[in-house]
């Protein structure tokens, strides 16, 4: 029964992601992926170090920072749909910077609903500093700054001139190779020479709002103490919903202990939030 | 005086406005079209002073707080356009400057970027091989060596901080079950992208929330090793001074494939190069020999190896095929492995023994022969295997064989007399079984388990035969074992902290042993059961946060041995306070019934994922087999008659143990702590009696005590920047045990120490270095007489590399051990290579043993015998070899 459904929504997956060929907004120029590490406390107040890989799509005008799976180098094959169910961990957005022109675009699922904000592009200003390091192979320099209460110590490579960067992080004279805060870090993993399109495909369920409201909501519903034991804690009528919806959108992955619904992953318990901007 | 001040702060603003400048501007391509994220800077040097980015229209605007002095440059950069630079001197308040870029084709290193050399998930240390590769590493053995805290022996048994590891998976499946090293001795390094290594492993899912202390390990495979069959062709020649074989080759191919459902390794060997074909079936995890009461009775005649140099003349074949389907998306998998393996090996060796015989002088007898043995190992498993979060279900079919041929004439002589003898052992034995295990966890996380696992092994024929100046004599031996297991048990959580389990098991063997010593009609037959049904409730109690943990049990045992024994044949016997008696022409059932407990206790605190408190204590009794009623004579080799006491045997130990183990993953740093404690009681006493050449051994009744304490430490520390790995152990035991020459019991004390030190590194770019030292120290005392026996080894590398892909080497061994009590040997062996890497292809031209040492020595107190061992090493050898990878 769960494997027909998983088809059925796999099927649906493709069709979205055929159709997404048409939401081309740029092409890339580049690939980078991104190993990112949060360190945080479990549930019961155990240290935990949760980990996703971030896909940025780096293209003439914009960027597009994602999660794994949301990207092109996501396989759907079962194996991979756990990657899904950790990524849930990490409330890790997807960010089109400078989508429209002179502005961010922020998609991201708080359960059940899909929430989109807009911004006028931040700037970042950076300290650089004269110190160099050699990593992953870059001779890499050095820069600090503090965006929205986080201080971040980056290195950026001049090898790769792009200013672009994992999640919001950007603007600085060289592609960003490692950022690291005190709960957060980035690692680029990978360059791929991938000239694939950026998409943005609207979403006309999503619910559209600045991204200063939708920020507080995600600091109100992720920071509440409540939140690491009882995930679900600000539905009430959870249980309704679970009933609401119909067998065929309930998806149990039984090798991750994941339940999806609606193809959107339920987490039984979750871990502390760190927020990445205050 | 307002004027003035006004004035004064208008100049000054005048001053301040006039240093700060600013450059703007408009980047376009060669078109005229605006091109947006081009990276503007301005730079001094290499000191870039400000920098800034156009947007979507191509314009810009860097601006610096004051104007530098003399030129600067102003750069643009652009991922998709050659670099363009302009030289200025920015003395204008703003300056103008339009740049049109030049299209470039975009050349990025694709995947270039080494992720971070290791990170830990939870339980679970990842690292990137590629991090650690030296240049001259080929396999993923040669990686494996390299990362923190792991060991690989020189039969390529792996262990993460001295706990060898219990299962080796690539891509997540079990595919090799112990015979792992057909992957790490044929995956090519660069084939590999990650080595995950777990702590804490579970091989069982729904024991994930039980505390575990094992340690597997995870192939992660490169997208090129993935969805296509690759593998390698192995081709070799070479010549052996002195060799029973001179010419010397090797031919093998292996083949293996990894998509996301399906795993297959095969492989075809053949060759008489050292131990090339045999070491790749090496089973780390037992299981492929095939041991039966009757084999076990008669060792072999190879009298040991050296641990250093090559000794050994051997032909070797083997093919295998191995195969693993997942039958579901994740949990289910069916497996297939099937091999055959064939070993000859012969060498030489001269042994000289000095036993203690009754009349408190010693006899020395000295032993010159040169082993043969051949031995074929076919063998079939097929594992059907459900691991999920809930339900574990494993239920394998086996059948296995051994055949095998030894010979090994003897030239002895004791006291002026002189004798040569012949040895000749032919045995076959299978074995065909059936484990079926089953465990599942409900809701509330009571977890229970059925364990099935059935399997006969027979020996048909096990035949040997002497003769020596005319005389010919003869043993013979068979047996047949059906052996069932049946154990079960259900654990309970009561409350969050607290656990109950309720094992029930019972363990039956069915035997029927038989031997016959032709020459004077010894014979002794046994039938029977060993029957020990089990109960061994005990409790398990964690803190809220799993950081402690608790353990006990109380391990009760109803052993219970039911044989009928027929000795001689006019001597049938019976047994009489747990002794045999000889009792001619009267039946012969013996019934022996014992309960015995075991209990025992663990606990565990775990400070973090990397620092762990172990301690474990119990107290064991075993109960002695049938083989302790053998009591008619048996010729074990042509100078050794063994009988048993008749005396069901019982022996009861107390062990401790404690250790500690710290991880600074990051800091590449691992440290290990660990002591140890016996305490060991027997209800008999080994004996050994001594007549010329003759040796005859039993055991008394009497109660024999013996203790032995042992400490650990050993430390690993990596440093990626020069390819550095150190490594430091050390061990000192100490005990005492007693021993018996004919009826005279001797108390032996020992104590022992060893220190192991090792080093590689790269100290620049093409030269590595690595050097291990290992000096060790052991004392045995009884009586008036004390031995001291030390040893110091040394042995390193120099790798040169003039180019990337030649790899210069030269290693060597230097040994220093004592061969008596003033007498010290050295010895050093150099071995030399060449390894050329070209693409696919890797030549190597091994030169062993370059000085042509054709001997190696060494001495072993055994409590009160001396043994001094002389082996015949093999000559100096050539071999080219050839890699080609498919």
């Amino acid at each position: 029964m769960n494997k027909s459904i998983i088809t059925i929504i796999i099927a649906l997956a493709l069709t979205i992601g055929v159709q997404a060929q048409n939401d081309s907004i740029d092409q890339a120029q580049f690939m980078a992926v991104y190993d990112y590490q949060c360190r945080t406390l479990d549930d019961e107040g155990k240290p935990v170090i949760d980990s996703m890989e971030i896909v940025v799509q780096v293209g003439r005008t914009m960027t597009k920072s994602m999660p794994w799976s949301q990207s092109s180098l996501y396989q759907k094959t079962f194996e991979e749909q756990g990657k899904i169910y950790n990524e849930a961990y990490l409330h890790m957005q997807t960010v089109w910077t400078g989508w429209p022109e002179g502005q961010t675009t922020t998609r991201e699922l708080i359960f059940p609903y899909n929430f989109e904000g807009k911004e006028a592009t931040p700037e970042m200003l950076w300290t650089l500093s004269d110190d160099t390091v050699t990593m992953n192979g870059y001779l890499c320099h050095k820069a600090t700054t503090v965006f929205r209460g986080i201080e971040w110590h980056v290195c950026y490579t001049e090898e790769i001139p792009s200013s672009a960067g994992p999640w919001r992080l950007r603007g600085l004279p060289g592609l960003i190779v490692q950022a690291e805060s005190e709960a957060h870090t980035f690692t680029l993993t990978q360059v791929r020479q991938e000239t694939s399109p950026i998409t943005y495909q609207p979403d006309p369920e999503a619910r559209k709002l600045s991204y200063k409201k939708l920020l507080k909501y995600r600091h109100e519903i992720y920071g509440n103490k409540q939140y690491a034991k009882n995930p679900m804690y600000y539905l009430p009528e959870f249980q309704d919903l679970m009933h609401s919806f119909p067998d065929s959108q309930l998806t149990v992955l039984t090798k991750f202990n994941a339940v999806f619904l609606d193809w959107r992953p339920v987490l039984p318990k979750a871990h502390v939030y760190q927020p990445l901007e205050q | 005086m307002n004027r003035i001040l006004h004035i004064l702060i208008c100049m000054l603003l005048a001053v301040t406005a006039s240093a700060q400048v600013k450059v703007t501007g408009r980047v376009t391509d060669l078109q005229n079209k605006p091109v947006g994220d081009v990276i503007v800077k301005i730079v001094s040097g290499t000191k870039t002073l400000a920098y800034s980015t156009t947007n979507t229209r191509g314009e810009y605007s860097v601006e610096l707080k004051e104007a530098p002095k003399g030129e600067v440059s102003l750069t643009f950069s652009h991922i998709s356009y050659e670099k363009e630079s302009e030289n200025l001197t920015l003395t204008e308040k703003q300056t103008k400057v339009d740049m049109a870029l030049t299209p470039k084709t975009i050349s990025l290193k694709e995947v270039m970027v080494k992720a971070d050399p290791l990170r830990q998930k939870g339980d679970t240390l990842v690292h990137n091989l590629a991090s650690f590769l030296g240049k001259g590493d080929v396999t993923l053995e040669d990686g494996l060596k390299r990362l923190p805290g792991v060991d690989v022996s020189k039969n390529g048994g792996i262990s993460y901080m001295g706990t060898p590891i219990s299962q080796f998976n690539i891509e997540g499946l079990d595919l090799l079950g112990g015979k792992y090293n057909l992957a790490t001795r044929n995956i090519s390094a660069d084939y590999v992208s990650q080595v995950e290594i777990v702590r804490n492993h579970h091989s069982r899912k729904v024991e994930k929330d039980l505390p575990s202390n094992e340690v597997s390990m995870n192939i992660r495979l490169a997208k090129k090793a993935k969805f296509k069959p690759f593998g390698q062709e192995e081709a070799g020649v070479g010549h052996m001074q002195d060799g029973d074989d001179e010419l010397q080759a090797l031919l093998g191919v292996t083949g293996m494939m990894f998509t996301d459902k399906f795993q297959t390794i095969c492989s075809l060997k053949g060759g008489n190069y050292k131990s090339f074909a045999r070491a790749d079936m090496f089973d780390h995890f037992g299981g492929s020999d095939v041991s039966t009461p009757a084999t076990s009775l008669f060792g072999g005649f190879d009298g040991g190896y050296p641990p250093q140099g090559q000794s050994i003349y051997q032909r070797n074949g083997m093919v295998t095929l191995n195969a693993i389907q997942k039958l579901d998306s994740s949990t289910t998998t069916f497996k297939v492995n099937a091999d055959y393996s064939y070993h000859r090996a012969t060498h030489d060796i001269s042994q000289s023994s000095t036993y203690l015989a009754n009349n408190s002088e010693y006899v020395t007898v000295s032993e010159q022969t040169s082993p043969l043995s051949k031995i074929h190992l076919p063998k079939l498993s097929m594992n059907y295997l459900k691991n999920a979060d809930n339900v574990y279900l494993s239920d394998e079919f086996f059948v296995k064989g051994k055949f095998e041929q030894n010979e090994g004439d003897v030239l002895s002589s004791v006291e002026q007399t002189t004798q040569q003898t012949e040895q000749r052992r032919r045995m076959s034995s299978f074995e065909i079984g059936n484990s079926f295990y089953w465990s599942d966890r409900t809701a509330k996380g009571t977890v229970r388990y059925v364990s099935v696992p059935i399997s006969f092994k027979r020996t048909p024929t096990l035949k040997l035969n002497f003769g020596h100046d005319g005389n010919r004599y003869a043993q013979t031996a068979q047996s047949s074992t059906l052996k069932m297991n049946v154990h079960s048990t259900f654990t309970i959580p009561i409350g969050k902290t607290f656990r109950l389990r309720l094992p029930v098991a019972l363990d039956a063997i069915y035997d029927d042993l038989e031997t016959h010593r032709v020459a004077t009609g010894d014979m002794n037959h046994i039938r029977g059961w060993n029957l020990s049904p089990n109960l061994d409730p005990g409790f398990e109690i964690h803190s809220r946060n799993r950081r402690f943990y608790l353990s006990a049990g109380l391990g009760a045992t109803l052993k219970g041995l039911y044989y009928n024994l027929r000795n001689s044949e006019s001597h049938p016997s019976s047994l009489e306070d747990g002794r045999v008696v000889t009792e001619e022409g009267k039946a012969n059932q013996m019934d022996y019934t014992k309960l015995v407990l075991n209990p025992s206790m663990s606990m565990n605190y775990t400070f973090s994922a990397n620092s762990k408190l172990s301690f474990n204590t119990g107290y064991t009794t075993t109960v002695g087999d049938m083989m302790t009623l053998l009591t008619q004579p048996m010729q074990v080799d042509y100078r050794t008659v063994r009988t048993s006491s008749g005396i069901i045997g019982e022996s009861n130990s107390w062990n401790t143990s404690a250790g500690w183990k710290w991880q600074l993953p990051m800091q590449y740093f691992t440290l290990s702590i660990g002591a140890g404690h016996t305490e060991g009681k027997r209800n008999t006493l080994y004996s050994q009696t001594v007549n010329g050449i003759d040796i005859s051994s039993s055991a008394l009744l009497r109660d024999t005590r013996s203790r032995s304490t042992n400490f650990t430490i050993a430390t690993t520390k990596n440093i990626p920047a020069i390819f550095a790995k150190f490594g430091a152990e050390g061990n000192y035991s100490f005990g005492n045990s007693e021993q018996a020459i004919g009826t005279t019991v001797i108390k032996t004390r020992n104590n022992n120490y060893n220190l192991r030190g090792n080093a590689a590194f790269t100290p620049i770019a093409w030269l590595e270095l690595r050097y291990d030292i290992n000096y060790g120290w052991s004392q045995s005392r009884y009586a008036d007489s004390k031995n001291t026996v030390t040893s110091l080894t040394h042995s390193g590398a120099i790798h040169i590399f003039p180019v990337a892909e030649l790899d210069l080497s030269l290693d060597y061994d230097h040994v220093r051990r004592q061969i008596t009590t003033n007498l010290y040997k050295n010895m050093s062996l150099f071995n030399a290579s060449a390894q050329y890497k070209f693409k696919q292809l890797v030549l190597r031209l091994e030169l062993d043993n370059l000085l042509n040492q054709r001997h190696y020595a060494y001495t072993v107190f055994d409590g009160i015998n001396t043994y001094t061992y002389d082996y015949g090493l093999c000559g100096r050898t050539i071999m080219l070899k050839a890699t080609f990878k498919l």
